[in-house]
């Protein structure tokens, strides 16, 4: 069977020509990240709705909150470091406490970057956005979700944070097999009740190759996945966890509070006691490399996720 | 409004800042009485708003990039009548409705919430930008410090408004020259701030900051030039009608106690200047 791999960056430039077209208010908002982004379509059809801001993520947001109080919609893309970090006092108090409608994209997110170092990775950004009051958070891994997540955070009123991959990524199910909301996860497997992943981000089609190795060998398996990190899904997070031994999270993103961290939120209160491993990237230095290289080193693809699974098991 | 009239209602508006903090406690008396005649020009004599529709959206926005000054905009706003006086008893309590930074949540005619530094003129430019691709008539007067004028981010937005043409933007910088340790030179020195907005394309005129008369015909000649935005640098006084505290960079807080002689002295320079002026308020 061909597996279809789709292009993130061709997804949302296509997605967001179509938005723009639909809705005069949109207005895309380049911090000299046009291209990078996928918004030279745009600008190139849409030229009356694109602003090009240049190298300035705080001026960037500030002149989308100011856009948004005059009934525009922006998406503002800039690399995810910058958007989400140089400019997050602006994002906090200019979107989040004003509640203002603007959709913030962070491209070429977790460790899209691979090769660049530190300063290009984002491996922090689920973390700060989570904390930012009225902000949504979407993480889409694949085409479908990035789609999906575009097209619904335009109709969600406030702000929203959509963290982009980059790499060309499968779905992890047929596109038609799978519903798309704001706060809602989905299951992409279920065998069982011994052993829930929960996935957010670009590892699902990892999480979910693990998940079936791990059913080969005899486990009941959950894998439910996560597009929305905030407002987390924790009814379909506690009706999962309420009989399972073990649970892991996935993402590509710090462990110190990001998906896993939230899903430790979730369930804090839960008198459930199967035990909660969180597996993502470790506090420390960021390693370079080519990305799925990278993602192997730490840990984060189904073959070294089976061995770090059935370690903490059968220990 | 006329100048007088315009003179009363900065007056009325020292009292609210200088009551306000008297009754409720500390505030930034200093900075909100350095403000005051431009914020009393801006409302009283120049900005196009309706009282009872805040949400307007052909109105003239203000944006108080210096949020801390926020005690000189809720007298304006009470006095235009977007607001009871009532409202200023919650000031420094539970719950307040004025808190220490504008919220555009709590207080009508608040048009953007403010209070860290460098973050007005972005939002401003985009409100002017929205105005200018929707052809509407409205302007935006954004009012910063000039201690503020460390921050990089006004940098940022000034090139963008003149790269944009925002000649429907109109910053104002409050030059009492001190910032909360020292004078702005003995801080870190901006300079000739005219020459920089010049070179960053915007056109730039100097005003005296408690000069109503001269600062209204300034105001209402804005744009100074078509196709660029418009500065006014405002020459001003820090604490501006408390004879004692004038210029006196310790004032930039203050909490003198209902009692104290600091607050009599205060309300017995706003009286005089009353009597002075033979006015019955």
């Amino acid at each position: 069977m061909k597996i279809k791999m789709l292009n993130p960056r061709d997804v949302f430039a296509e997605t967001l020509l179509d938005i723009g077209r639909e809705n005069k208010n949109i207005m895309a908002v380049s911090c000299d990240s046009g291209a990078g982004s996928g918004m030279n379509p745009f600008k190139k059809e849409l030229p009356n709705q694109y602003l090009e801001i240049g190298i300035s993520e705080q001026n960037a947001i500030g002149i989308c909150a100011g856009l948004a109080e005059g009934d525009y919609i922006p998406i503002v893309s800039a690399i995810a470091p910058f958007i989400s970090m140089r400019a997050f006092e602006q994002v906090r108090n200019d979107l989040g406490y004003t509640n203002m409608n603007v959709k913030v994209i962070g491209s070429s997110s977790g460790l899209s970057h691979s090769a660049l170092g530190s300063t290009h990775q984002a491996v922090e950004d689920l973390t700060l956005m989570r904390v930012i009051p009225n902000m949504v958070v979407l993480n889409p891994g694949d085409g479908f979700e990035v789609e999906m997540s575009l097209r619904e955070a335009v109709h969600h009123k406030g702000p929203v944070y959509i963290r982009m991959p980059r790499h060309p990524m499968a779905d992890p199910l047929e596109a038609t097999k799978r519903n798309f909301k704001i706060g809602k996860g989905e299951v992409l497997m279920n065998t069982g009740d011994e052993i829930v992943i929960a996935v957010s981000g670009t590892l699902s089609v990892d999480a979910l190759m693990t998940g079936k190795i791990l059913d080969e060998m005899g486990y009941g398996i959950k894998v439910l996945n996560f597009t929305t990190v905030k407002p987390l899904d924790t009814e379909l997070l506690l009706d999962a966890y309420k009989d399972a031994k073990y649970l892991f999270t996935i993402e590509e993103h710090s462990i110190i509070g990001g998906f896993g961290s939230a899903v430790l939120e979730a369930l804090g209160s839960s008198k459930h006691e199967g035990s909660i491993h969180r597996i993502g990237i470790p506090n420390g230095s960021i390693n370079t490399g080519p990305y799925r290289g990278l993602l192997d080193a730490y840990g984060l693809t189904w073959k070294k996720l089976v061995d770090q699974i059935l370690n903490e098991i059968q220990n | 409004m006329k100048v007088e009239a315009i003179e009363k209602k900065a007056f009325k508006i020292r009292e609210y800042i200088v009551n306000t903090v008297i009754n409720n406690g500390d505030g930034h008396a200093g900075p909100s009485l350095s403000c005051t005649d431009i914020l009393a020009t801006l409302y009283f004599g120049v900005m196009n708003v309706k009282v009872d529709e805040p949400k307007w959206p052909q109105r003239d926005q203000f944006v108080l990039s210096a949020g801390h000054k926020c005690l000189g905009l809720y007298g304006t706003l009470i006095e235009k009548g977007f607001e009871k006086p009532e409202i200023m008893e919650t000031y420094n309590k539970l719950g307040s409705l004025v808190p220490g930074h504008p919220d555009m949540k709590k207080f009508k005619g608040v048009d953007f919430s403010s209070g860290a530094l460098g973050h007005g003129l972005p939002i401003g430019s985009g409100m002017a930008l929205a105005g200018k691709l929707k052809g509407q008539e409205k302007r935006v007067f954004v009012l910063m410090g000039d201690g503020e004028q460390d921050e990089g981010s006004n940098w940022e937005a000034a090139m963008f408004a003149s790269h944009h043409g925002l000649d429907n933007l109109v910053g104002i910088i409050d030059r009492n020259g001190l910032q909360i340790n020292g004078s702005t030179r003995d801080i870190l020195d901006t300079r000739d701030l005219q020459e920089k907005y010049s070179t960053f394309g915007w056109s730039v005129k100097i005003v005296d900051g408690h000069n109503i008369e001269q600062m209204l015909k300034t105001f209402q000649s804005v744009p100074f030039q078509k196709g660029k935005p418009s500065m006014v640098i405002a020459n001003t006084i820090k604490s501006k009608g408390m004879p004692f505290a004038e210029g006196n960079v310790k004032y930039h807080h203050w909490n003198p106690g209902k009692d104290s002689k600091e607050a009599n002295d205060a309300l017995c320079a706003l009286d005089r200047y009353a009597k002075e002026k033979g006015w019955t308020i």
